[in-house]
């Protein structure tokens, strides 16, 4: 049975640190962050904009939107601390409120709305691991290219993609556990426990690999460290001290009505997340995110080799070097193409966000590549010819339009101008290329 | 705030006077159970054991031992359930055995196993402690995910095996490495205390359950060996569980009373803490420093060590090709005619054709000799030939060996010992040169960055290759790796 809670009188600096904290976390549950109303213009209810908002923090100072260590982030944290000591010394100066004993009722619902808040954020981001989506397979293109063009991120997420036996959705699915388990009051600890097992390696993956949210996966981290804070004193004493330890919570006193709205809240909780889950597998499903939708030419995925190369009526011989000459190209499943050649490539390094991106606009594939360009096409088809309209991924103002003729079913003729407005005549042949990315290391192999 | 402690609460540490009958049951098991695991049964481990030669390999035996009963031959046996068998037999003899031993003492009046459970724990615990420092020492001392070589870097994703891209991302920054290894380090220190035992045996099957599943999810090898402290670490846990379960589920105040042996004489004091002592100063300083002199005295790493050519690292584009005299034009598509080269700063030499290669599946472990460090193209495909090679710089020729080979467990008995070069010149006048196939090329520099190579390969056809540097650059984190002490780089 449980004990009756003993309540006591907290010492002058415990109720300043609440102060301090209470107002800091109020200032940092403020929706203000330009980058997220930004984000949130287009896509209405879709998953990602879903993600955005529940996964908010809060920046007076815009954090960078591209990766790499940025700190900036944590001047917003500065900001709010010296608001709250401003806040905290005013509170204190407040007649009424001189003679408080203690806030443990304030200091319940600050941990109620803290494990709220981290929940909803952890939640959302174990299902975007559950289906592929944050971390998607490698494309075709990612396949050819050689290990040192990646960002570090990128290697990072395409290492992390190509596990096998549910690596990643456990990820995912602990993710959930732990969030789930900070909705209830008997398994807050746990949930609380876990989560910070899970944070503290998510953090420092996102400092060693540069992802680009070491600001907000700190923020995550202090939340769940400030919501097992209660507990730590009896962790010390039962498994370093190996003492006696009284069970000694407090419980709030709630009206009838609280009790009844905070059911309601739970089960409306517990309803978007489901609907989250549903909605996030069905769009995944339904649009191939974060790759493009629209299909590619039927039947023609594949790496090609440029088996020739006619540039203005001349034609170029295979090398390495040359900076005009194709060496080769990949066509994915849906409309991209990728061409390596030896023009240096201008690598996105937008950070990897989960935000509502029309078709023409996902970028994941050609984040963090220096090794390959990658063009978008639509594509006409009249009487076995097709008509290419490309635009560069990273650029969409350089555009080509080329015709694609098949040869045979492993040959594709095509011509166009480049942007120079020279005269190109390629013939591209497909590869019977295989890969020891999947054909694994489980029985002896001999392959190119 | 919430949680007050009772002040006046003197720890007792009697454990608990009655136990039940599953208590003692399950504790019996256990106990089989878990000194079948520990305990080395293999004849192998102790004709290693009396063939030591240093105390360090008496140190890495003992920290290293492996059970297995049983090894199934079939793919599940290497990389999947069936791998456990062995596990599944010390489950069934400690069955058998538990029934036996609950038959015999059935008449017995003994109510507890407080002393016995304490030992077990105690062996359980340095049983771990050793694996996890010598895990951890290795990346400590950033030996086992090196980063990168240049021609690893140049080659295609689809061209790795998953199991080198897990280890290689970690190998991208020495300081995550390292951080990994002092994590280790400290959880396997942690486990010789008893203070300390929960938190140490919370980190390891944290860490290691993730290693674990990685392994599995990686075909990485290791999924046995990295579960079996995942399980020894849980065991460890079950003594606190129920005190969790009562104060943070259900609410309850709790008196942990967990068993310790009282040593009241002075002399078996001494006697015990000297044993205690010696053991965690062999394991975290001794074992240390053996490692440390390993890797940066001796070069004893997955990489190697012996400088290449001069300021020769680096990309080379194939300029021009000749064999028997014909040039050949470049093609990616050619399977004679090299489509690029790679000098790595080390003793390294690799080249490339489009053709079917034999691929090495090994993990790629650490040897003193270069010629026998394989992890820089373990797991890899793409054509990729790796030549190792020594300079006669005086005469201008460089002896090269094909490093993806299987060269015989005598020949690897014989080089790999203090030296990290095995002198090719030498043996390039004995019948090694047709066993292990040493080619001697002569090179010239006649440019800064060109590099001129001439000789037979290893069919005897003549060839003459120009090679030059290509400016290249890499996104993918800085550079680094291990120097030593006896090169200058």
């Amino acid at each position: 049975m449980e004990a009756q809670y003993k309540s006591s009188t907290w010492s002058l600096t415990e109720i300043f640190i609440f102060r301090l904290g209470l107002i800091f976390f109020i200032i940092l549950f403020i929706p203000y962050d330009l980058n997220l109303y930004r984000s949130l213009t287009g896509g209405g209810f879709s998953f990602q904009n879903l993600f955005q908002i529940a996964t908010y923090r809060t920046s007076f100072i815009s954090e960078s939107l591209y990766v790499g260590n940025h700190l900036e982030g944590y001047y917003n944290w500065l900001i709010a601390l010296l608001l709250a000591f401003v806040g905290a010394i005013i509170w204190g100066s407040l007649k009424n409120e001189q003679t408080k004993k203690e806030y443990n009722q304030l200091y319940y619902w600050l941990r109620v709305a803290l494990r709220y808040r981290l929940a909803l954020a952890i939640i959302f981001t174990g299902v975007v691991k559950l289906f592929p989506i944050q971390i998607p397979e490698p494309t075709l293109s990612d396949f050819h290219t050689p290990y040192g063009n990646f960002l570090l991120w990128k290697m990072y997420y395409l290492t992390n993609a190509v596990s096998s036996a549910l690596y990643i959705p456990s990820l995912g699915i602990l993710e959930i556990i732990g969030g789930l388990f900070l909705l209830n009051r008997r398994t807050v600890t746990i949930g609380a426990g876990l989560l910070i097992a899970l944070l503290t390696n998510i953090v420092i993956v996102n400092y060693v690999y540069e992802i680009g949210e070491q600001v907000y996966s700190s923020f995550l981290l202090l939340i769940a460290l400030i919501i097992i804070l209660p507990d730590v004193s009896g962790l010390y004493n039962l498994l370093f001290l190996e003492k006696s330890t009284q069970y000694n919570e407090f419980s709030p006193i709630l009206s009838k009505l609280t009790y009844k709205l905070r059911s309601v809240f739970q089960v409306v909780f517990l309803l978007t997340i489901t609907a989250f889950t549903v909605l996030t597998f069905v769009s995944w499903k339904d649009t191939n995110y974060p790759f493009p939708k629209t299909k590619g030419i039927a039947d023609i995925k594949g790496v090609y080799n440029v088996k020739e190369f006619n540039y203005k009526g001349k034609i170029l011989p295979y090398s390495i070097t040359d900076s005009l000459r194709w060496q080769n190209v990949v066509f994915e499943e849906w409309n991209t193409i990728s061409i390596r050649n030896n023009i240096p490539v201008k690598i996105d390094s937008l950070k990897p966000r989960i935000v509502f991106q029309e078709d023409a606009k996902r970028n994941y594939e050609q984040l963090g590549n220096s090794g390959r360009h990658f063009f978008s096409y639509e594509h006409s088809e009249k009487k076995g010819k097709y008509s290419l309209k490309l635009v560069d991924k990273s650029d969409t103002e350089l555009k080509y339009t080329f015709s694609l003729e098949k040869l045979n079913k492993n040959e594709l003729l095509l011509k166009g101008i480049d942007v120079k407005g020279d005269s190109l005549n390629i013939t591209l042949q497909r590869l019977p290329k295989k890969y020891l990315l999947q054909e694994g290391r489980r029985k002896p192999i001999k392959i190119y | 705030m919430e949680i007050k402690q009772n002040i006046e609460s003197v720890p007792s540490h009697s454990g608990s006077p009655i136990w039940s009958k599953l208590e003692k049951v399950a504790f019996r098991f256990a106990f089989i159970f878990f000194l079948l695991l520990i305990v080395p049964l293999q004849s192998k481990w102790y004709e290693r054991l009396f063939k030591i030669d240093s105390f360090y390999e008496l140190l890495s035996i003992l920290s290293g031992s492996r059970t297995s009963f049983i090894e199934i031959e079939s793919e599940s046996g290497k990389w999947g359930a069936a791998s456990y068998a062995s596990w599944g037999i010390a489950f069934l003899i400690a069955g058998i055995g538990t029934a036996i031993w609950t038959i015999i003492s059935r008449n017995s009046k003994r109510q507890q196993y407080n002393a016995l459970y304490y030992w077990l724990r105690v062996i359980v615990r340095y049983r771990i402690a050793v694996g996890l420092i010598a895990f951890g020492y290795i990346k400590f001392f950033p030996m086992q995910m090196p980063f990168p070589s240049v021609s690893n870097l140049n080659t295609d994703l689809g061209d790795y095996a998953t199991f080198k891209l897990y280890w290689q991302v970690v190998g991208l920054s020495v300081w995550y490495q390292i951080f990994l290894g002092a994590l280790e380090i400290v959880a396997g220190i942690l486990l010789f205390f008893r203070a300390t035992t929960a938190l140490g045996a919370i980190i390891t099957a944290g860490v290691l359950y993730n290693i674990a599943h990685a392994n599995i999810a990686y075909d990485g090898a290791v999924h046995v060996y990295s579960s079996y402290f995942v399980l020894l670490s849980l065991f460890l846990l079950v003594q606190y569980a129920p005190n969790i379960w009562k104060l943070f589920v259900k609410k309850e105040s709790i008196t942990p009373n967990y068993y310790y042996p009282k040593l009241k004489e002075r002399n078996k004091k001494i006697i015990f803490y000297s044993i205690k002592y010696a053991f965690i100063f062999s394991f975290v300083f001794i074992y240390g420093y053996y490692r440390y002199n390993l890797h940066y005295n001796e070069g004893r790493l997955k990489e190697p060590v012996v400088p290449g050519l001069a300021k020769a690292e680096g990309y080379y584009s194939v300029s021009s090709f000749t064999i028997n005299g014909d040039t050949l034009a470049y093609s990616p598509l050619d399977s004679i005619r090299w489509n690029d080269a790679v000098f790595e700063r080390y003793s390294t030499l690799v080249f490339k054709v489009d053709k079917a290669i034999d691929i090495n599946l090994a993990n790629g472990g650490p040897t003193t000799a270069d010629l026998f460090k394989d992890y820089e193209f373990t797991g890899r495909s793409g054509g990729k030939t790796y030549l190792y090679y020594e300079t006669d710089s005086i005469n201008k020729t460089l002896y090269l060996v094909n490093k993806n080979q299987e060269f015989s467990k005598k020949f690897i008995k014989k080089f790999d010992k203090e030296d990290n070069q095995i002198n090719l010149k030498k043996l390039y006048n004995t019948t090694y040169r047709d066993s292990i196939g040493i080619l001697k090329w002569k090179y010239e520099r006649p440019q800064k960055n060109r590099i001129v190579l001439s000789g037979k390969d290893q069919e005897k056809n003549d060839i003459h290759v120009v090679l030059d540097k290509l400016d290249r650059k890499y996104t993918v984190g800085e550079e680094w790796h291990s120097e030593i002490r006896k090169y200058v780089y």
